[in-house]
């Protein structure tokens, strides 16, 4: 057992005191990561019921339902913000990678305690990885919410179509990972690379469109 | 051996093709590469996760739903980018031809079921009779208001039809034959439509304009 509620009471209170002592505006960011952190809670309960009433064992739950489940929880959060609170589109991609960063935080504090500490090159690359994912992953989502359109219902949609592509993204990691050896080297680069990639095409783009 | 170069093959040309879009859309900030970009994003992560999981496993087990969620949703972006380019058109009247396209793919959904799930074979008739409605609406247009502006838009509503054929020849392809060498038509009408996602390219950049 891995006690995952006990490591998730004992990782958001500190944020849940915090939240309430801090003025507004990093208030709503603490409250994303609590977001964040809530729906990794729920995806292992969720991944788990769901792979034992499909008869799967978690190895093959892990890259089939697991990816499905944490994208789709991840996404909740945001829609429901959406809908009800209306945020100014600037903010959306700053809720969407607080959320990642509370999911990732969690799952890797739930991987070290089943695991261990000890191997730090390892942990090092798991630990960017896992954390790259999540945010790769937001920024997919991120897309589809602020760029596609303007009207409210074509930005779920986009969202909704970009949220495949998120699940995919995260299947084929949690697929390479899972195998273990060279496999799963590759898997946790596979992020960190995108993430790099993203972030050097967006420079490259913004400096050509300045000069 | 055949379907993994094959399949290889597409891999690149799609990502490829990806990242062009993505690169014309920062530059750009036009939303119709950005469409395109997100379409080939999404067949390409369906076909990363394809041939990976026939790379790292021997069978095929019937959760692996996720590259064809994926390749359903890189339709639903060809929808997008229509509906995009259609709202710069000025309506014209349908052709009654348009309705010969529910009926073929109707057709060609009812034939389907014999071999797949119902539905994510009622999800791609629905999705492909909507693209190829528009693309052939926008294409009846086109050829209606003869405004040398909006020829632009023609060549990519061609591909867009071209590929949606490619992938009706494909799927009844692979109900008639499990060949998996160089006989087999699946193979070459895949090679083909990898050549056809390089003709999204310049398509888009006519539709895009200056």
């Amino acid at each position: 057992m891995n006690y995952i509620e006990n490591i998730y009471i004992c990782l958001t209170a500190p944020v849940i005191i915090a939240a309430i002592c801090v003025p507004y505006r990093p208030r709503r960011m603490m409250l994303f990561l609590l977001a964040g952190m809530t729906a990794c809670l729920l995806s292992s309960y969720i991944s788990t019921f769901l792979a034992s009433v499909a008869g799967k064992d978690l190895f093959t739950a892990a890259f089939a339902i697991a990816p499905i489940v944490e994208e789709v929880m991840k996404l909740l959060p945001i829609l429901f913000v959406l809908l009800v609170f209306e945020p100014k589109r600037e903010d959306l991609p700053g809720y969407v990678i607080m959320i990642a960063v509370g999911f990732a935080t969690l799952e890797n504090t739930c991987y070290l305690i089943q695991n261990g500490a000890a191997e730090i090159f390892h942990l090092l690359i798991r630990g960017f990885g896992t954390g790259a994912l999540h945010v790769v992953c937001g920024f997919f989502i991120s897309i589809g919410l602020l760029f596609l359109w303007d009207k409210l219902w074509l930005q779920l949609a986009g969202a909704f179509g970009l949220l495949s592509a998120a699940i995919t993204f995260h299947g084929i990691y949690n697929m390479l990972v899972s195998k273990g050896g060279t496999a799963a080297s590759i898997g946790y680069m596979i992020p960190i690379v995108t993430t790099v990639f993203c972030a050097s095409m967006r420079v490259i783009g913004r400096s050509r469109k300045k000069s | 051996m055949i379907e993994t170069i094959e399949n290889t093959l597409q891999l690149v040309v799609s990502g490829f093709c990806m990242i062009y879009s993505y690169w014309h859309a920062s530059v750009s900030q036009h939303r119709l590469w950005l469409l395109i970009g997100s379409f080939f994003l999404l067949y390409f992560l369906g076909e990363l996760y394809w041939v990976l999981y026939l790379a790292l496993y021997t069978e095929v087990d019937a959760l692996t739903f996720i590259p064809d969620l994926s390749w359903a949703n890189s339709y639903f972006f060809l929808l997008l980018t229509l509906l995009s380019i259609r709202k710069e058109t000025p309506k014209v009247r349908p052709s009654p031809f348009l309705w010969l396209i529910p009926v073929f793919t109707g057709g060609m959904c009812v034939f389907y079921l014999q071999w797949g799930a119902v539905v994510s074979n009622l999800v791609t008739f629905l999705l492909m009779t909507l693209i190829f409605w528009y693309a052939f609406d926008g294409l009846h247009a086109v050829h209606k208001l003869k405004d040398a502006a909006r020829q632009t838009k023609k060549w990519l509503y061609i591909v867009i039809i071209g590929f949606c054929g490619l992938e009706y020849a494909l799927w009844t392809a692979s109900c008639f034959t499990s060949r998996n060498d160089l006989l087999s038509p699946y193979i070459w009408i895949d090679i083909l439509m990898s050549v056809l996602f390089v003709f999204f390219l310049p398509a888009t950049r006519k539709a895009v304009g200056p």
